[in-house]
């Protein structure tokens, strides 16, 4: 095996661009997103787990393959989480799993019901890390991904549109509403146990 | 940098991966073939759905010479009198423009309902262009006489007017006489037409006015094979025959006794 460009000073978009004619840089891409993209894949999908790598493999070869498809005028990050969203929901599809509980560490926890400014609906109760994770899992896939893009990736509505592939518009919405999704189900959850 | 396909790294995993399987990325000409192919699809259902329109607002023109025929109350001509056909292309034109509209790579910036609204607009407002210039009546008389499909889902209308049990026929003025004319009918046949002693006149005002290579309406009655004494003689702008020719440079004659 020859030698391998030294890439650690160019950004993501100079190394996908070197990408078709140079198969080892790819190492860089992987290295740079391989725990971004596994810990959005565990919030996205909890049941995942086991098979983890497997689809974070699938991910990176489908980066690799595409690589001259990359759109010069979107963020990498953007459009490598937009394959990552796309493999996950087909995996997901096919596998017909729902995630009974979601990875959420306790200072994403705080991010999350801070930044989400949700612990405003819930001024007389005080929020339970363990009871936001299930209903984070309970809530339907689109308005659980526009919330963990938002407030655990802290992509803007410009990034979130483009790895959803809608427009930024509809990102406000769609967080809106994701939002009163949460609530709705945090209350329900919150009765139940009461 | 690790740099060790042996290690269990992902790294590893994924360049192994790719060079047993002998992967390589798919070629730049790939993602511009599939992007010229949804402009393509986005510009043909352009196409087609400015025709659409053109024929939509040429039927719906037609339709005000029909103003004694459609009455609210009566479903069955009004139901006859639209032009469904076309109006169902333009609705699939616009449904597949949005759809590679949305499969652009900046498509999806863009709204659904912006995207329709810009699909009917710019095939609404190309098929009035074409029908300005004539393409969408042409292109109606073509099918009507060429495509045996079209008459029996859209030739109500040419129809209502080459009713020769009923008095009305129409055509195109052939050949002037001092009391008689030739009259190609909508439907091939040839008239000599003479005019009635009581003729009368209801034509919206200039419309009296008739030549040859002029489309004209008539009410009377068929004198014999081939021969046609009418009443009432107006220039006629509804749908079948073939088009008007040039204005008589010559003989002409008014819708008066």
């Amino acid at each position: 095996m020859g030698s391998v460009t030294d890439c650690t000073n160019e950004t993501d978009e100079q190394i996908i661009a070197r990408v078709p004619t140079d198969r080892e840089v790819f190492g860089y891409i992987i290295d740079r997103y391989e725990d971004k993209l596994r810990r959005y894949l565990r919030r996205l999908m909890p049941g995942l787990q086991e098979d983890t790598d497997d689809l974070l493999q699938d991910i990176f070869v489908k980066v690799y393959v595409n690589a001259h498809g990359f759109d010069t005028s979107l963020k990498f990050s953007s459009w490598i989480y937009r394959i990552a969203h796309n493999e996950a929901v087909s995996w997901l599809r096919k596998k017909k799993v729902r995630p009974d509980t979601v990875e959420l560490g306790d200072d994403e926890f705080t991010t999350f019901v801070e930044s989400a400014d949700i612990a405003r609906d819930f001024k007389e109760t005080r929020l339970a890390k363990d009871e936001v994770k299930r209903v984070l899992a309970d809530m339907s896939d689109k308005y659980r991904t526009v919330l963990v893009l938002r407030f655990l990736e802290g992509k803007n509505y410009e990034e979130i549109g483009d790895i959803l592939t809608v427009p930024g518009g509809t990102v406000a919405t769609l967080i809106h509403r994701a939002k009163k999704e949460f609530s709705s189900i945090y209350t329900t959850h919150h009765a139940e146990r009461s | 940098m690790p740099n060790d396909h042996d290690t269990d790294t992902m790294r590893a995993r994924v360049l192994t991966s790719i060079e047993k399987q002998g992967i390589i990325p798919k070629p730049r000409w790939h993602f511009l073939l599939r992007e010229w192919v949804v402009w393509l699809v986005a510009l043909l259902a352009f196409v087609i759905g400015s025709i659409a329109s053109a024929l939509s607002i040429y039927i719906a023109d037609s339709s005000r010479f029909m103003e004694h025929a459609i009455e609210l109350s009566n479903l069955d001509v009004l139901f006859e009198v639209i032009p469904f056909i076309w109006l169902v292309l333009l609705g699939l034109a616009v449904f597949y423009s949005v759809h590679a509209l949305r499969e652009t790579r900046k498509g999806y910036h863009f709204h659904t309902s912006w995207l329709v609204l810009l699909a009917v607009v710019a095939s609404v407002g190309m098929g009035s262009v074409l029908q300005a210039q004539g393409i969408g009546a042409a292109l109606d008389r073509y099918l009507l006489a060429e495509a045996p499909f079209y008459p029996p889902i859209s030739g109500f209308q040419p129809a209502h007017w080459m009713r020769s049990q009923d008095g009305v026929i129409a055509g195109v003025v052939i050949e002037m006489g001092t009391s008689s004319f030739t009259m190609h009918a909508l439907d091939g046949k040839e008239w000599v037409v003479t005019r009635s002693t009581s003729t009368v006149s209801n034509c919206p005002p200039g419309e009296d006015q008739i030549g040859e290579g002029v489309r004209v309406r008539m009410i009377g009655t068929s004198t014999g094979e081939g021969t046609y004494e009418a009443y009432e003689v107006c220039q006629f702008h509804g749908r079948g025959g073939p088009q008007s020719g040039p204005r008589p440079m010559g003989r002409s004659i008014k819708n008066v006794p």
